[in-house]
């Protein structure tokens, strides 16, 4: 009974932020960071073995999706189109679009969630001694990743966006309707829930990109993702769209922080 | 004597049972989590609560759990003290399980952690609910409890060695 009332305690000061909870996350997080690191490189070799026999379904799904893909881009070739080199540099321009002036500063994701619910999460290896802030947007070349929620001085812990209470406004790119997302949880789709009306003219792979408002937690025009399905919820008087992300969250590598602060 | 006193009056109780929490927590963060199957790992902190309520009583189940969860909450993204909280429970509800039924029988432990184990996902998931998070309707709840039930259920055995050698300095029952 004790322990229990004492938990409860726990959670509800970790609710309220009491300092002393943030301190005591931080130290548990740089003091583990370089023994998982130590146990993480002796167990790659095991670990590539294990992923290798319990992924080999997706490892062969992908194998054929990427040998579709060579056939497709060889063809175009063939027919004179580039549309490897077009989409590089499709992909260049994107990243210069968004990426603007602003100062980055590339993280290598070290380590992916710890426990079986908290998949919304993951960690890198630069803190605040890179100049890295909370809140600070995560982005790779194809667009956003998330913000950052912990800062340490040699490590950082990303909220991605895919976490269902994480709400990023963004703009459609054609229509510049604005609306805003959420994700849905692991491996369930995003979704624009609000802010698009029933009569705004919406297509299937427009591009979604953050909106940049007041207040608004990302800079504006960073990439999110593409209208891959638009339904109507009549009750709301909204249309519903969901998005597919144009960063993979599920094998991030290495990541851009940019140095950019939301005004409070 | 309850638990507590136990545990105050013999400080090897303590330098033991904190050495396998910390080592469990550590092979937890380090390599256990990093080993998965459909993106699911075993959760050897509950697994180690679950096993300290079936060698030496409710009372060491719920104690072992609370520091067990409660350091791995500090890796957690999660509410602090939602693990402690569920392991806490857990732990002790296996120790009066074990109370209840006389029996040495190996396959009675493996069913009861593997139970356990399962119980213990599906409680995380409802208490993680009552602290704003949504892990009921998480769309993997029913693989993340049967995939961990499985994983736990395979390494209950040797924990429950560890759990024995914690509370008697003993490998194997007497």
């Amino acid at each position: 009974m004790v322990l229990t009332l004492l938990s409860v305690t726990i959670i509800t000061l970790d609710a309220k932020n009491i300092p002393g909870l943030g301190w005591l996350h931080d130290a548990t997080t740089e003091v583990m960071g370089p023994v998982g690191d130590g146990l993480s490189a002796a167990t790659r070799p095991l670990r590539n073995v294990w992923n290798g026999i319990t992924g080999y379904g997706e490892l062969a799904d992908e194998n054929a999706a990427l040998r579709a893909r060579l056939d497709e881009l060889e063809r175009a070739e063939i027919e004179g189109a580039d549309a490897a080199a077009e989409l590089k540099r499709l992909r260049a321009e994107l990243q210069l679009a968004y990426a603007g002036d602003l100062r980055t500063e590339a993280a290598q994701v070290i380590a992916g969630p710890y426990s079986n619910f908290d998949t919304n999460s993951t960690e890198i290896d630069k803190g605040s001694a890179s100049g890295i802030a909370v809140g600070m947007p995560v982005v790779t070349n194809a667009g956003l990743v998330g913000r950052i929620e912990r800062v340490t001085p040699n490590r950082s812990v990303v909220r991605l966006i895919s976490d269902p209470q994480m709400a990023v406004g963004v703009r459609l790119v054609t229509s510049r309707d604005l609306g805003v997302g959420r994700g849905g949880g692991f491996a369930k789709p995003w979704i624009v829930d609000r802010g698009i009306e029933l009569t705004d003219p919406v297509k299937k792979g427009e591009t979604v990109e953050t909106s940049g408002l007041e207040r608004a937690l990302f800079p504006p025009g960073i990439p999110v993702g593409q209208v891959s399905s638009v339904t109507s919820d009549r009750a709301e008087q909204t249309q519903v769209l969901k998005v597919e992300l144009a960063a993979d969250l599920s094998r991030l590598d290495v990541v851009q922080v940019l140095l950019w602060e939301p005004t409070p | 004597m309850s638990a507590i006193e136990a545990i105050v009056d013999e400080p090897v109780l303590v330098v033991r049972w904190g050495a396998v929490v910390v080592t469990a927590f550590v092979i937890q963060v380090g390599i256990a989590s990093q080993f998965r199957i459909a993106e699911v790992s075993a959760e050897l902190p509950l697994l180690l609560s679950l096993c300290a309520g079936l060698v030496a009583g409710p009372q060491r189940g719920a104690i072992v759990g609370f520091w067990s969860g409660l350091l791995l909450d500090l890796m957690l993204s999660t509410p602090l003290g939602l693990s402690a909280l569920v392991y806490v429970i857990v732990g002790f509800c296996c120790g009066l399980a074990r109370e209840a039924v006389v029996t040495e029988s190996r396959a009675f432990l493996v069913a009861v952690a593997t139970a356990g184990s399962a119980l213990g996902m599906l409680g995380y998931a409802a208490v993680g609910e009552l602290f704003g998070r949504d892990f009921l309707r998480e769309p993997r709840l029913w693989s993340i409890v049967a995939w961990v039930a499985v994983f736990n259920g395979l390494l209950t055995l040797p924990l429950l060695g560890v759990a024995r050698w914690a509370e008697t300095g003993r490998w194997r029952t007497a």
